[in-house]
């Protein structure tokens, strides 16, 4: 935490995040489809792993119910990447 | 309450410690905030409680920010319930006004609005009396929190959609004092279209709301389609509370979620 490139970026976002995932939560859309994980440009491998697994999240939570007409392996999902 | 009302203010315009005062004004069977800068003015100041306690309420420290604006040297009086002196503290945190400009008059609420409000402190501590009501506990919010995650979404969605995207929870609101909005912005909602895209205009204020908003309600009175929005912006706080420790209006020093620091 505090090692990013726009300074305090990571540490605005982490809390921004915390607040966000709860407010979803508040309003009926499942915390778990906001996900916040540090990845560096340089860590392809994690970063497919990251992705992978939350995909596999959002398949289990199923289509968000804001999308209504969907198809049903395409999840929608809100990403947020730092 | 009235009468001690008046009789400060009064010593408030005779001393010449202030230029004005910001109070609510009944004239002709209206009432209307007013800028009152005469003590002869002063047989028509109300509070605002007629048939019950609260019935008229406006934001008048929005109005005390636009005449700071315009006169930044002078020092003007406002009528205060706890929520507007909560309002009054946060503002100083964002430095839309400074202590030093203004001088608080203070009304205790009565248990009945406390309690309809769900109030947490329904007093100022600049007060012309003595406090005659308890906080109370956010009923609404209890009840929504009790739901579960599905019913939830049905329910808000269902009071969103009636959304006229009026503006009027932002106008209206206190603590939106910014000269740019984010709910004008192209990218987030788009200009001109209606209704508009929900839930997200109503996630970007609350967003926005966050370790601002002093839960005054007024948001909540002013749409015209009976959203519960101070429900809403309750959860805001409560969330801002218990993840940050941060009261807006109570707590010193600006809102966790807004310090630019490694912390
Ligand atoms: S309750 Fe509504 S009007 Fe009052 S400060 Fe909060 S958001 Fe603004
Ligand atoms: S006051 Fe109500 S109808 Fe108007 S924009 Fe706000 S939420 Fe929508």
């Amino acid at each position: 935490m505090g090692d990013c490139h726009y300074l305090y970026g990571n540490v605005a976002t982490e809390k921004r995040i915390k607040f966000m995932k709860q407010l979803l939560e508040f309003v009926g859309i499942e915390g778990e489809r906001l996900r916040r994980k540090w990845v560096s440009s340089a860590e392809a491998p994690e970063f497919v792993e990251e992705i992978t697994d939350f995909v596999n999240t959002l398949k289990a939570l199923g289509p968000s119910p804001l999308k209504r007409e969907q198809k049903p392996d395409q999840p929608s999902a809100k990403v947020a990447v730092a | 309450m009235i009468e001690k009302v008046i009789e400060r203010v009064k010593e408030l315009l005779e001393g010449g410690e202030i230029k004005g005062f910001v109070g609510l004004c009944n004239k002709n069977g209206h009432t209307a905030p007013y800028l009152f800068t005469e003590v002869a003015e002063l047989d028509h100041l109300v509070v605002g409680d007629f048939q019950n306690p609260g019935d008229a309420r406006y934001p008048l420290n929005k109005l005390l920010i636009d005449l700071y604006r315009a006169y930044p040297e002078e020092k003007f009086g406002v009528l205060v319930r706890g929520c507007d002196e909560r309002g009054l503290n946060d503002l100083y945190v964002w430095n839309q006004l400074t202590p030093k400009n203004v001088v608080a008059v203070g009304i205790p609420c009565p248990q009945e609005l406390a309690d309809a409000c769900g109030c947490p402190k329904p007093y100022p501590d600049n007060s012309v009396a003595e406090p005659i009501a308890e906080g109370a506990e956010a009923q609404d919010l209890i009840r929504m929190e009790a739901l579960g995650v599905k019913e939830r979404f049905t329910q808000w969605m269902e009071v969103f959609s009636k959304c006229i995207k009026c503006y009027g929870c932002r106008d209206i609101c206190p603590m939106c004092f910014c000269k740019e909005c984010s709910l004008e912005l192209d990218e987030l909602i788009p200009r001109g279209e209606m209704p508009p895209e929900i839930p997200i205009f109503h996630l970007v204020r609350a967003v926005h709301m966050a370790g601002r908003c002093i839960d005054c309600g007024l948001c909540n009175e002013a749409c015209p389609v009976d959203i519960p929005l101070r429900t809403l912006y309750k959860k805001v706080g409560d969330i801002v509370y218990r993840k940050f420790n941060y009261r807006p209006g109570f707590d010193k020093g600006k809102s966790p979620l807004n310090v630019l620091e490694n912390k």
